[in-house]
């Protein structure tokens, strides 16, 4: 029950904030995009565009929502309550994950995929590997263009060859890279679903405790004092 | 304006240019023009070359060099926009921004310090990177004046940035949406029928359409669209800064 109140709340400090306005909008820009492409292109635009911004907004957006929850105390609060460090993060990453499975169906149904089912997948799974490295790097900077600068970096490892694997560098060693697998998901690649499936649970694990060392010194330094 | 005045300005500046440089900011904010000055110099002629053999066109991609400039100018603005206004969110939540306002800064010269000294600095680094990485010849004076210009998007993008937003939240989401602004520097280009004036609202439009036809008309209107913006942002970013 907690878990779920937390999500709820989540949600709502997101739609308060503005995401599902900011998505709506950024939605439409998207689909308008990908129908003045040419034909051929649109299938990778929209993989593109799915993987690059939904799925990963957990990336982009969660220095500012940790260094808000820091400023606003809301850290210290959670820290005495008896949420655990572990719902903590899956809060972020289940709330995320939500709004960017929405939009990137809302943007992928028009353009056509060979597999709904494997498109979704992958988006969730992106979403939560995204909220995941986000939630490693907030915890460890203390101001917004120091979560950029250091962001900037995973973005471009885990952008750029994924970008290459979907124009034609699609050799199997790709698929050791989580943002290939990723975006092969997210395009409607259906072909070794539970592998590659197995594949990003395994990488989410690994940064699900990276994430859990972190958090929890997080907490344990709020306030400024260790506790 | 008396010297002290310009040295308590200068101070302050400097405590932004320490922020930013302590974030790695102020090294990102001048890399990344020079990257992508890289990228268009040297890789988009590449391209062009293959682009021209594979299609077995004179030229692909040469009417569009300008937009490639046009991202170029505007890289540097936006990126000094964007450490300023998060630096000035984050002084908000921290309460600082009353602070300074009391003190003999004031309101005006806080945004001196932390909007228009950015800009100034950002202007100088434009017209240098336009001058080595240009695809278009284009004259001095034009890369002086669409340096000016963006500098001045930039600006307008800080204020929006900060007068929408209650918090830094608020304020990625809305430097989100203020990305969708760039949109004017593309329509003039593809969009040929009247309907790419439904864009006249953004500086950026007319600053493609003058890069485009050099006509001053565009000129006018780019700065008289960009003061319009000012106006409307500029009382209520100070409320924000109180």
């Amino acid at each position: 029950m907690r878990i779920i109140n937390l999500i709820k709340g989540d949600i709502r400090f997101q739609f308060k904030y503005g995401f599902y306005l900011v998505y709506a909008v950024f939605t439409a820009v998207y689909i308008l995009l990908i129908f003045v492409m040419p034909l051929v292109w649109r299938e990778r635009a929209a993989a593109i565009m799915v993987f690059s911004d939904p799925a990963a907004m957990g990336l982009f957006f969660m220095g500012a929502i940790v260094l808000l929850e820091k400023s606003e105390r809301v850290l210290n609060s959670i820290a005495v309550s008896p949420v655990k460090t572990g719902e903590y993060i899956l809060s972020k990453v289940m709330s995320l994950l939500f709004i960017s499975v929405v939009v990137g169906i809302t943007i992928m149904l028009p353009t056509g995929t060979k597999s709904l089912f494997a498109s979704v997948v992958g988006i969730a799974f992106g979403s939560a590997f995204f909220t995941l490295c986000g939630l490693i790097v907030a915890a460890n900077i203390s101001s917004l263009n120091q979560f950029l600068t250091t962001s900037v970096p995973i973005e471009i490892i885990s952008f750029l060859p994924p970008i290459f694997y979907l124009f034609g560098y699609d050799s199997m060693l790709m698929l050791i890279h989580p943002g290939c697998i990723i975006i092969s998901l997210i395009s409607g690649n259906s072909k070794h679903l539970f592998l590659l499936s197995a594949i990003l649970s395994m990488w989410l694990v690994v940064l699900y405790f990276i994430a859990h060392k972190y958090i929890r010194k997080m907490f344990q330094n709020a306030g400024g004092v260790s506790l | 304006m008396t010297h002290w005045k310009y040295k308590r300005l200068w101070i302050s500046f400097m405590q932004y240019i320490n922020q930013i440089a302590r974030d790695a900011m102020l090294f990102l904010s001048c890399l990344a023009p020079v990257l992508y000055g890289l990228f268009i110099k040297f890789g988009i002629p590449a391209a062009e070359k293959f682009l021209t053999g594979y299609y077995s066109r004179k030229e692909v991609l040469v009417p569009y060099f300008i937009i490639f400039d046009l991202f170029l100018v505007v890289l540097t603005p936006m990126m000094f926009s964007f450490a300023s206004s998060m630096v000035i969110l984050g002084e908000i939540d921290d309460g600082i921004t009353k602070y300074m306002s009391v003190t003999p800064i004031g309101r005006g010269g806080y945004l001196i310090s932390r909007l228009v000294f950015p800009l100034i600095f950002s202007l100088l680094v434009s017209i240098i990177v336009m001058n080595v990485f240009s695809l278009t010849i284009i004259s001095l004076e034009m890369i002086t004046v669409l340096s000016f210009l963006s500098s001045v998007l930039g600006f307008i993008t800080s204020m929006m940035v900060v007068s929408l937003s209650a918090n830094k939240v608020e304020g990625m989401a809305i430097t989100k949406m203020s990305g969708i602004s760039m949109i004017g520097i593309l329509l003039p280009f593809f969009v040929s029928a009247r309907i790419q004036y439904l864009a006249m609202i953004l500086p950026s439009f007319w600053m493609a359409k003058y890069a485009m036809e050099g006509k001053i008309t565009y000129l006018i209107l780019c700065i008289m669209v960009s003061v319009g913006w000012i106006l409307l942002l500029l009382r209520k970013f100070m409320k924000k800064i109180i």
